[in-house]
């Protein structure tokens, strides 16, 4: 799962990264408004978290011109400014969440957590598919035995990603956008050995590989 | 200090009262002159055509031409007397009957005029006029009574004096016309700066007279000073709370640093400290937002902005998935300051959407007062916690998120535009219903 965080505060921006890294999302950065405005139209974030005053170009110019293109990248606003005429023109622009500075960061997670799930059709605040139950905060899996499995960081992305996406073909260039970060090495390689860890602990025949074309989550099978 | 006008007026009154007083004096006297200047005249006249008549014989006695004399001499007491005097001969006219008066005796070319009180106490002027015929010396006096002339004047004094006390009376009125006339930009001017401190207008009006244009630009020019340094004040703090907030959320996360959670106490006084400091700055961010209370009003189209809010409500609080209907209707705005409208329903509606069940309902109503009426289908609160509520600060449940500055903030806008904020029960959902009854023109 990558997220664009636009923020200009350089240790705001460390601190956020980290923790973001830490509950198993994949981070870029933008720090100005231009910046942010290119990065978000590039189709491969699940969520931006988006600070209004921002160098260059205004945060709420910049919600305002990705919803003006049409793109619906999922945004949650990040601001000092609280008042509540600034929050209404702020989902007016077309936020579809607003969190004010200062925050504390399991607030911000279970936002990015809650919006993620809504976007994807998974309301309720709990990503289960068939039996399977993600649990984000421990990074494990419980099976329909009740057994949890633990997962390594990127399976647990790879698994959400999945499980967000059940029955749709994911390509691995998709796969690879989602797990690292634009600072990252890309490794299409990489996909397939973790799709193998997955399989080994999971069960072989919930990830489908379609030669040429990507992988597919099998829920049904469950 | 008294009022300008008063002094004015007694001023211009006074002056006014001595002019008339002074015309008065001089024409009375004037008419009195002339009156006896002229009865003077035709006593001079009778007295040559006297002169005319006298005879003085070889024994020195006087006698008179009785055809050459007026008949009024000759009937009694008629008012116009003479006598003639020549050494110890004494001639009288026949109109003085038995009565006489007292006169001087003069040296020829010599004139004199006197007043004395003639027969039946009737007040006489003299001419007196000494003459020199056949060599001898004769005095001769001739009298008139004054009396019907003096009612005469009496009459014309009253007539005047009574013309003159209109005269001052209408002009007394004319001035204090044109006093109130001249003042009634000054009055103006007061009643501008009532509204001033009403805040209904930011600055005066300068189509003044030129003697209080200086004070009028210059108390424009002030406002405008203050209104700026409010508003500079305003931001400045604004901006520091601002400015203030990234690095405390920056603070704030160092507690989840690695290096830190070896270190319970450090921890626990840094989280206790950020927290405290938040709190600060939520209370400052909040006070210099609503410092200002000026005149920034504009027209607001309320239907449309409170349904904005709602839809960002409905998002915020999109996991409850609340009904909040609006009852508004659709075409009216009002003037009123917009941050002001947001940040009242903002927090209303908000502390509704916290508590509500599944309804919350927004209600304007215009009866004689505007009101916004927010109910929700919450627990609600009991009457005794009614009164509590809305003292600055005051939560009544510790365990809901907020800082417990919703209620009070609203209280504050409110009480500043002069209006009324009250908590009761719903009847309608059975939960809280606040009411904020502000006094708002509604614009068609």
């Amino acid at each position: 799962m990558r997220l664009l965080l636009v923020e200009d505060d350089i240790d705001l921006v460390k601190t956020l990264k980290k923790s973001l890294e830490k509950a198993g999302y994949s981070v870029d950065i933008a720090q100005d408004g231009i910046e942010a405005e290119y990065l978000g139209q590039e189709g491969i974030y699940a969520l931006a978290i988006l600070d209004l005053g921002l160098p260059q170009r205004n945060g709420l110019m910049v919600l305002q011109n990705w919803r003006a293109k049409g793109n619906s990248l999922p945004v949650i606003i990040l601001t000092a400014r609280d008042a509540w005429h600034e929050k209404v023109d702020g989902f007016k622009a077309g936020a579809d969440d607003y969190l004010a500075k200062p925050f504390h960061i399991e607030e911000l997670l279970a936002r990015i957590h809650a919006l993620i799930l809504r976007v994807n059709h998974q309301p309720g605040g709990i990503l289960k598919v068939g039996d399977w139950l993600l649990n984000e905060e421990r990074q494990q899996v419980t099976l329909s035995d009740n057994t949890a499995i633990e997962l390594t960081g990127l399976e647990f992305k790879l698994l959400r990603y999945f499980m967000l996406h059940p029955g749709k073909i994911l390509s691995k260039s998709k796969l690879t956008d989602q797990i690292y970060d634009l600072n990252s090495d890309k490794d299409s390689n990489v996909i397939e050995v973790y799709v193998n860890h997955l399989r080994k602990k999971l069960g072989k025949d919930y990830f489908e590989t379609r030669r040429g074309q990507g992988y597919i989550f099998n829920e049904h099978i469950q | 200090m008294k009022s300008l006008q008063l002094r004015l007026s007694l001023g211009l009154s006074v002056s006014l009262i001595i002019v008339f007083f002074l015309l008065w004096q001089v024409t009375t006297h004037s008419i009195a002159d002339l009156s006896e200047q002229y009865v003077a005249m035709h006593l001079q006249h009778d007295a040559e055509s006297l002169l005319q008549a006298i005879n003085i014989d070889q024994q020195g006695q006087l006698s008179l031409n009785s055809k050459q004399i007026e008949p009024v001499y000759l009937r009694p007491f008629s008012g116009q007397y003479f006598r003639i005097v020549l050494k110890n001969n004494v001639l009288r006219s026949r109109s003085l009957w038995d009565q006489d008066f007292s006169m001087p005796h003069l040296t020829a070319g010599e004139t004199r005029q006197l007043y004395r009180t003639g027969p039946q106490q009737q007040p006489l002027i003299l001419l007196v006029s000494g003459y020199k015929i056949q060599g001898q010396t004769v005095t001769i006096a001739v009298a008139e009574n004054l009396s019907p002339s003096l009612v005469i004047m009496d009459n014309l004094q009253n007539r005047y004096s009574m013309i003159a006390l209109l005269l001052l009376a209408l002009l007394l009125g004319i001035q204090i016309i044109i006093l109130r006339l001249s003042l009634q930009p000054l009055k103006r001017i007061q009643r501008q700066i009532a509204s001033l401190e009403r805040g209904e207008r930011t600055q005066l009006d300068t189509d003044v007279p030129e003697e209080v244009s200086l004070l009028v630009a210059e108390v424009n020019r002030l406002l405008s000073v203050l209104q700026q340094r409010l508003q500079d004040s305003r931001n400045s703090l604004g901006d520091l709370a601002h400015a203030l907030k990234t690095p405390l959320t920056v603070v704030q996360q160092l507690v989840n640093e690695e290096a830190l959670q070896a270190q319970p106490d450090i921890c626990n006084t840094l989280n206790s400290q950020t927290i405290h400091m938040q709190r600060l700055m939520t209370r400052v961010l909040k006070r210099s937002r609503l410092a200002g209370g000026g005149p920034a009003s504009t027209k607001i189209e309320l239907h449309q902005e409170l349904n904005d809010l709602i839809n960002a409500l409905q998002r915020i609080y999109q996991d409850k998935k609340l009904c909040i209907t609006l009852n508004v209707p659709e075409k009216i705005s009002v003037f009123f300051d917009r941050e002001d409208m947001l940040e009242l329903a903002g927090n209303l509606v908000d502390n509704a959407c916290k508590w509500a069940q599944a309804k919350v309902q927004v209600t304007i109503l215009l009866d004689s007062y505007f009101q916004l009426i927010i109910e929700d289908d919450g627990p609600g609160v009991s009457t005794a916690d009614l009164s509590k509520l809305s003292l600055r600060g005051t939560r009544l449940d510790e365990s809901m998120p907020g800082h417990g500055l919703g209620l009070s903030i609203a209280q504050c806008i409110v009480n500043q535009n002069g209006g009324e904020l009250s908590f009761a029960h719903s009847s309608e959902l059975g939960g809280f219903r606040a009411v904020a009854q502000l006094p708002l023109a509604i614009l068609p």
